[in-house]
């Protein structure tokens, strides 16, 4: 077990630049997911990490050994396979002991080893099975085994759960969690799936087109997002974004839509949002902050919508209405939903509103927000292109 | 599919007559179906190897005159003192040339298919060029060996030896050297086969497979023998039939690089078989010489199935 270093990594495959220059510290025992959209340089900078792939600059630190020239097999990792890679030609506990084996271990060492993961992953049974005889949960333990058998300095996964069906992945979700919580191995975790990235990471790198976007505790992320891109991707379903303007009002700032809509900001940001006066700017709501208003109340933050469509999901109810033809969601209370083609007077709290500048994509801080750690610095130039290609 | 098929029909909901299909028809009365097959292998295949077999019990010869069924064919074949030579001369031009086909059709395809995954250029080049030693009639590789062996002074290979001031060597008078030659000749043409077949298998080996072999400390030897190896043992076993009974079969480059010679040294079975029939005009003892040479081609395919995986996948 040891802590990852990343200092100014980069990769470049041919002409293109698909990792930019980053730092990435994974401290020891750590469970740090990487997540963002496909292409974005997640299972790059993982496969970087492995040496499965040369990094075109920068170091590779494992513990306190510089790693940028050392074999995939001398650096002391294990990684799952999006598609669990097992060897398809060996049984399950051939397939465990391969890599003890290119270690020199005795075989009564190795049937020892192999036998006690087998035990941790409940896979006992299946040890005299091909891989072709099993199950894809099945096959995932059993490429978990060959991870963990080894007991490496580092665990790396590339999105292992992803050719899961939902149940499954929700199951083996819990799962990883609780083998990490037996066994603290500092590890890498791939996905692009922001549940996942939400319910496993102590901590969080949210990453876009080959730069890390913020980095920091998942609930931390989720309440502070640092720039438009991490607050569109992280939440399900996505915050809703509003462009308007910020106005002065009777009682102080005032965001007023391009609908009409007009919000009240908190007190405790006024200072903060003031600089913005006057600007074109972004308002972003995630959708439980928006409820249903008490009866016919004409109070401040609320508006008269037609709800267009409904989803309920049982602990709750998604209701999806036109917000000055920007198309918005609500996460209400089942008990109390309109149906749709109802029209109903909703409340937004805006105690949890974001302001993000247009132009830059980023955030307007204000207090009470957590740092985030580590990130690459960001420049105009960067978030424009990033803003190009979000969807 | 049979299974459903029966526990509905087990059921007493009607069905429609368009449900039993063509399928079914085919189920139950399979003879028509299967008639057109059974002509054309009869015609074309199986005809023949039973004529074959009726003439090794006659007296037939190719100039014709009335047939009288005998032994005789047969044990003037088995008892032919040439025919011990004849079968060592065919083990060990098989043999060789198989080992040598499969090694270098091997080599080149490990060879192409790093390189491709390195993108060096010229690998199709390459490929196109051990392809097209494949495509050039064995007696057309036999004349053009024959000259690249020529022992006259302007032979390639020994005038090129000569440039380096090594003695000429005899390639196609010396027994030993001329079954060497031929061997040579025949790896030239038909390793392209064998390394298309295991190119393909290597084409088709999962690259995450390495990768994991890899992270697992696996030294690139061990990759070889405990990934690429285990991988591509089928295509191996089913390229090493293929080959054996092409180069059973084998006499078209033989007779244009050496015509059996010296003496017998080079004389294989399928070109003894075709001198029997078309100098000696021995028709039966000829379809003797191909019943064996069947023989022969089917207890080695057989041998190699043994190794096939069976049942489980
Ligand atoms: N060997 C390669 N040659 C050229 N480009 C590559 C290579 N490998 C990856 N890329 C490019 O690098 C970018 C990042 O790839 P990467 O596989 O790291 O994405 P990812 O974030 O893991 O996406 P996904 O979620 O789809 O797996 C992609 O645009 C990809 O096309
Ligand atoms: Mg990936």
């Amino acid at each position: 077990m040891a802590p990852v270093t990343l200092t100014q990594i980069s990769k470049s495959f041919g002409a293109v630049e698909t990792v930019h220059p980053l730092d990435l510290e994974v401290k020891d025992h750590e469970f740090l997911v990487l997540v963002g959209p496909s292409g974005c340089g997640k299972s790059t900078i993982l496969r970087m990490i492995a040496g499965l792939e040369t990094v075109s600059g920068g170091e590779v630190r494992i513990g306190d050994r510089v790693v940028n020239t050392l074999s995939p097999g001398a650096r002391d990792v294990a990684m799952v396979f999006q598609n669990y890679a097992l060897y398809p030609h060996m049984n399950v506990a051939r397939n465990i002991a391969f890599g003890l084996r290119r270690r020199g271990m005795t075989r009564a060492q190795v049937d020892e080893a192999v036998l006690e993961a087998a035990r941790l992953l409940e896979i006992e049974p299946l040890l005299g099975r091909r891989p072709s005889a099993l199950s894809g949960g099945q096959r995932q333990r059993v490429a978990m085994g060959r991870a963990i058998v080894r007991k490496p300095k580092v665990f790396l996964f590339d999105e292992p759960l992803s050719n899961l069906d939902a149940k499954l992945r929700a199951q083996m979700r819990v799962e990883i969690k609780k083998l990490h919580q037996k066994v603290p191995t500092t590890t890498v975790y791939v996905t692009h799936d922001q549940v996942e990235a939400m319910t496993m990471a102590d901590r969080l790198v949210v990453m876009n087109n080959g730069r890390i976007e913020q980095v920091g505790r998942p609930m931390d992320v989720y309440a502070h997002p640092r720039t438009r891109f991490v607050a569109e991707f992280i939440g399900s379903p996505a915050m809703n974004f509003w462009d308007g303007r910020l106005e002065a009002g009777s009682k102080g700032l005032v965001f007023v839509a391009h609908s009409g809509l007009r919000l009240s900001v908190p007190a405790s940001r006024q200072v903060a949002y003031r600089p913005h006066l006057g600007r074109p700017m972004t308002l972003g709501l995630r959708p439980e902050a928006i409820s249903v208003a008490p009866d016919h109340t004409d109070a401040r933050d609320t508006e008269m919508v037609t709800i267009k469509l409904v989803e309920p999901l049982g602990v709750e109810t998604l209701a999806f209405f036109d917000v000055g033809g920007v198309e918005s969601c609500a996460r209400l209370d089942p008990a109390h939903t309109p149906r749709a083609g109802d029209s109903a007077r909703l409340t937004f709290d805006t105690a949890m509103m974001h302001l993000i500048a247009p132009d830059t994509g980023e955030v307007v801080t204000c207090e009470g927000r957590a740092t985030g750690g580590a990130s690459a610095p960001r420049t105009h130039e960067h978030v424009s292109h990033q803003r190009e290609t979000t969807p | 599919m049979t299974s459903s098929s029966s526990s509905v029909s087990a059921d007493a909901v009607p069905r429609p007559d368009a449900k039993a299909g063509l399928m079914g028809q085919a189920q139950s009365h399979p003879l028509p179906w299967l008639m057109p097959v059974i002509v054309v292998i009869g015609a074309f295949y199986l005809y023949p190897i039973l004529d074959a077999l009726r003439l090794a019990f006659t007296n037939a010869s190719l100039t014709g005159g009335e047939e009288v069924y005998s032994l005789a064919a047969l044990r003037a074949v088995l008892t032919n003192p040439a025919l011990p030579t004849v079968l060592g001369n065919t083990a060990i031009f098989t043999a060789a040339s198989v080992v040598g086909q499969m090694l270098l059709g091997l080599g080149i395809a490990l060879l192409v298919v790093r390189g491709e995954r390195n993108s060096l250029p010229g690998m199709l080049v390459l490929r196109t060029i051990v392809l097209a030693a494949w495509v050039v009639p064995g007696v057309a590789n036999g004349v053009i060996w024959s000259m690249l062996f020529s022992e006259a002074p302007f032979g390639a290979i020994n005038s090129t030896l000569g440039l380096m001031g090594i003695a000429p060597v005899s390639w196609l008078s010396s027994p030993q050297n001329a079954m060497i030659s031929v061997i040579i000749a025949n790896i030239w043409q038909g390793t392209a086969f064998s390394m298309i077949v295991i190119y393909a298998a290597l084409k088709g080996i999962d690259e995450t497979l390495y990768e994991a072999a890899a992270v697992d400390g696996a030294l690139p030897w061990e990759r070889f023998a405990f990934i690429t190896l285990p991988q591509i043992k089928v295509a191996l076993l089913i390229n090493a039939i293929l080959i054996t009974i092409q180069t059973l079969n084998t006499f078209d480059a033989v007779i244009s690089l050496t015509g059996g010679g010296p003496g017998r040294a080079t004389e294989v079975l399928s070109l003894f078989t075709y001198n029997t029939v078309f100098n000696n005009f021995d028709l039966a003892g000829g379809s003797v010489l191909s019943i064996v040479l069947l023989v022969i081609a089917l207890a080695l395919a057989g041998l190699y199935a043994l190794f096939l995986p069976r049942g489980e996948k």
